[in-house]
């Protein structure tokens, strides 16, 4: 098995125990490795009834067998545990140089259980592992921390830690690991409720390779499949995520004023152009993750504003502008740059952050929030100036701050009466930067995604909005975007590819516009590992993946009711742009969906025959719930 | 020092340092990712801004006139200073070079001398740099 370095280091934060095993092998011939890895972790080790911030649930990061290897990309690490935002599986992905590295210091993977009495730090170099105390760390931001923890032990070791959300439990808080974020879900406050400030990795070991010359050779054709795709070669390389920002906005996809348009009039200042090239107001340097070609990741830095000089703002994405800019109808890279500064800081999600902000906007337009509940601020669409103070106030739990910390859901139900009629989530999770009424496809990505709204479960909305085919997984005709009765077939094999992505360490943007071959993936996969793999099995070991997901999130209560949009897709109609006057039928879409999937329509899993088929009857007849 | 002709140009500005070169290189030479056996070295120096370090193929050669068993010499096909099998690995080519482009690693048990070679010809990073930082 090479490819894997099969050892697992687990760490027991409540004994301070440290032990290293072997890959469960059953899990890697089940689920390939990864995101899989720590979902079959969980299915096994955690009791299915744990509350997310309870010692018992556990935190694991995963890479692929692909992670640290020349693929393009090839830097992913999944984080998994029990997720506080959505109460679902949660399942985080992130780049950087940190799974790249974990790999080198010999581990596939590191689980964190149980809880230490007082902060930590887990320092890891090769075989050497300790746990050191943090107590001087404690309160410290995630950018302090970095700081802090590469003047005591070096710059050569790649570091993932908290800032103050996740110290304070915020649902919303995320991993930060060098500008790159394990952002959606909670991943941080279970970090922090486990008081593990940081991981610090360092390692100068192999990862080898079974068949050298047919790895290069396929390798060279990946990253050939990558390069030959215009839009990816082109904006994408060039500009990063925001080069979507303008074929959502004429898509009619972009969620504007918390989904009360699908178009924001006011985009052009927000065109990735202002950014890059507006010189004298910002700097944006290129900070590419392990092995990547795409290159997306930049770190920004705002030389004057309103709000000082010399801010380092960090990466700015498609998700962050279109969450804190059209979504409050901010339309200014000042505020933006500022409000993502904080998130980056403290260590909160931007797009549940932004999207959270949004909500309160509305409550407060629609008069169910008044300046009394914000501590005098005026939350009015497009006031860039408050949104960055709720903001700032979010991360720190200061004041008002205190009730959004937990995402737009958790604010609602505190606030009450009509307030949850405009909370924009599923599973509690906040819909990320696509309009579903633009495209069938997203509808369906973020009503089942297992970890709550989600974006990259898959994009979709390459295929039936903009346009593009996928031979390779079998989308051969451009398919509708506003017909939700159509079959959803297509949409079936497309999830399960962006799920391998997760399996096994590389970016979804090697597959969002239909670049990277299954087959090719396959190929490569062999030649790293010596398994013989094909596209097929490639496909089924997500299907079990999500298989695996849908049946711990089941035994969680949930069930079809959870898979639904909020209301406002399936009565207002779209303003604007191709999907004009178009409501979500998310009933149809569902139905279809489910079909595609052999899943049972009533409880949302797959049914006891499609389990079979899998292979997982034991997972089947694992259930506690009833059947 | 005199930097020779025919060796892997950088362009520092264009880096965005994803060391996609440095993980092809061991793959390459060494049939693994080893982050210690690599020909081309990317380091941060600040946010953004990465040093490249990669053997000059210099003309007057340093690193061969101090090695002990004549291991070292230039390639007449490809024009790079090459280290030959002949290498005992005792380090001192690596103490000497200018720019500190010669790494000792450990294969099989046995310390030897690593540095780029170009290749054969086409150097591999220079291929597999998405950003064109590199170049021959």
């Amino acid at each position: 098995m090479k490819g894997y370095k099969d050892c697992v280091l687990r760490i027991d934060l409540t004994s301070g125990k440290i032990s290293k095993e072997k890959l469960n092998e059953e899990y890697v011939k089940r689920y390939l490795g990864g995101e899989g890895y720590g979902v079959a972790l969980l299915w096994d080790e955690v009791p299915h009834d744990t509350e997310a911030l309870s010692e018992k649930n556990i935190l694991s990061f995963n890479t692929g067998p692909l992670t640290g290897t020349p693929m393009a990309s090839a830097s992913r690490t999944s984080i998994n545990f029990l997720s506080p935002l959505s109460n679902t599986i949660g399942s985080s992905n992130m780049g950087s140089h940190f799974g790249a590295e974990l790999k080198f210091a010999g581990y596939d993977s590191i689980i964190f259980q149980g809880k230490a009495d007082k902060p930590v730090i887990a320092v890891i170099e090769n075989d050497k592992v300790e746990i050191r105390d943090a107590s001087h760390l404690w309160g410290k931001n995630t950018r302090e921390t970095t700081e802090i923890l590469h003047e005591e032990v070096g710059k050569e070791y790649k570091i993932s830690c908290i800032g103050q959300g996740g110290e304070m439990l915020s649902s919303l808080a995320c991993i930060f690991s060098d500008d790159c974020f394990a952002g959606r879900g909670g991943a941080g406050a279970v970090m922090g409720s486990k008081n593990l400030k940081a991981v610090l990795v360092k390692g100068n070991g192999r990862v080898e390779i079974e068949d050298k010359d047919k790895f290069l050779e396929i390798n060279a054709v990946a990253i050939k499949e990558i390069r030959d795709e215009v839009y990816t070669w082109g904006p994408v390389h060039g500009y990063g995520t925001p080069a979507w920002l303008d074929g959502a906005n004429e898509c009619g996809m972009l969620p504007t004023r918390n989904f009360r348009q699908n178009y924001f009039e006011k985009l052009e200042p927000l065109m990735p152009v202002n950014l890059w090239n507006n010189r004298d107001k910002f700097e944006v340097r290129r900070r590419a993750c392990y092995s990547c070609q795409l290159g997306c990741h930049k770190y920004v830095v705002m030389k004057n504003s309103d709000f000082g000089e010399g801010i380092e703002v960090g990466e700015l994405e498609y998700e962050t502008i279109a969450a804190l800019g059209p979504r409050c109808g901010v339309d200014s890279y000042e505020d933006i740059s500022m409000a993502n500064y904080y998130l980056t800081i403290y260590g909160l999600d931007t797009i549940s952050g932004g999207a959270t902000i949004s909500a309160a906007m509305e409550w407060f337009e629609e008069g169910i929030i008044t300046k009394d509940d914000l501590d005098g601020l005026e939350l009015n669409f497009g006031n860039g100036k408050a949104m960055v103070e709720l903001i700032r106030k979010m991360g720190l739990r200061e004041g008002c701050g205190d009730l959004f910390a937990d995402g737009s859901q958790v604010a609602a139900k505190k606030i009450g009466g009509r307030a949850l009629d405009y909370t924009m989530t599923v599973k509690g999770m906040e819909i990320s930067a696509t309009d579903p009424r633009g495209s069938s496809a997203m509808t369906i990505s973020f009503g089942t995604s297992e970890r709550g709204a989600c974006h990259m479960r898959p994009y979709a909305a390459t295929i039936d909005a903009f346009g593009y085919l996928y031979p390779d997984l079998g989308v051969e005709e451009p398919k509708d975007p506003f017909n939700d009765s159509e079959s959803k077939e297509w949409l079936k094999s497309v999830k399960e590819f962006f799920v391998v992505t997760n399996l096994i360490g590389i970016c979804d943007f090697n597959v969002i516009n239909c670049e990277l071959h299954a087959t090719t993936l396959a190929a490569l996969y062999t030649a790293l590992t010596g398994i013989e793999t094909d596209k097929e099995e490639l496909l089924r070991k997500a299907e079990r993946t999500i298989a695996l997901e849908r049946a711990l999130n089941y035994e969680r209560g949930f069930r079809r009711e959870d898979d639904k949009l909020p209301k406002r897709f399936m009565t207002e109609e779209a303003f604007a742009g191709p999907p004009k006057g178009r409501k979500v039928d998310m009933e149809s879409a569902l139905d279809k969906y489910y079909e595609a999937c052999s899943y049972d329509k009533d409880k949302a899993i797959p049914t006891k025959e499609k389990f079979q088929e899998l292979g997982m009857e034991d997972i089947y007849n694992g259930f506690f719930v009833n059947k | 020092m005199k930097p020779g002709v025919i060796k892997v140009r950088i362009n520092p500005d264009l880096c965005q340092g994803c060391r996609a070169c440095e993980s092809v290189c061991s793959v390459f030479h060494l049939g693994a990712v080893d982050p210690a056996a690599t020909g081309i070295r990317i380091k941060e120096k600040k946010m953004g801004h990465f040093n490249q370090t990669v053997c000059q193929q210099c003309e007057d050669m340093v690193c061969a006139e101090r090695c002990p068993v004549d291991a070292i010499s230039r390639d007449a096909f490809t024009g790079a200073v090459t280290i030959s099998d002949a290498c005992i690995g005792c380090g001192k080519c690596a103490e000497d070079c200018p720019i500190d482009a010669i790494s000792m690693i450990e294969v099989e048990g046995r310390h030897l001398a690593f540095k780029c070679d170009l290749c054969g010809g086409v150097p591999e990073c220079v291929k597999i740099c998405p950003r064109n930082a590199l170049g021959w």
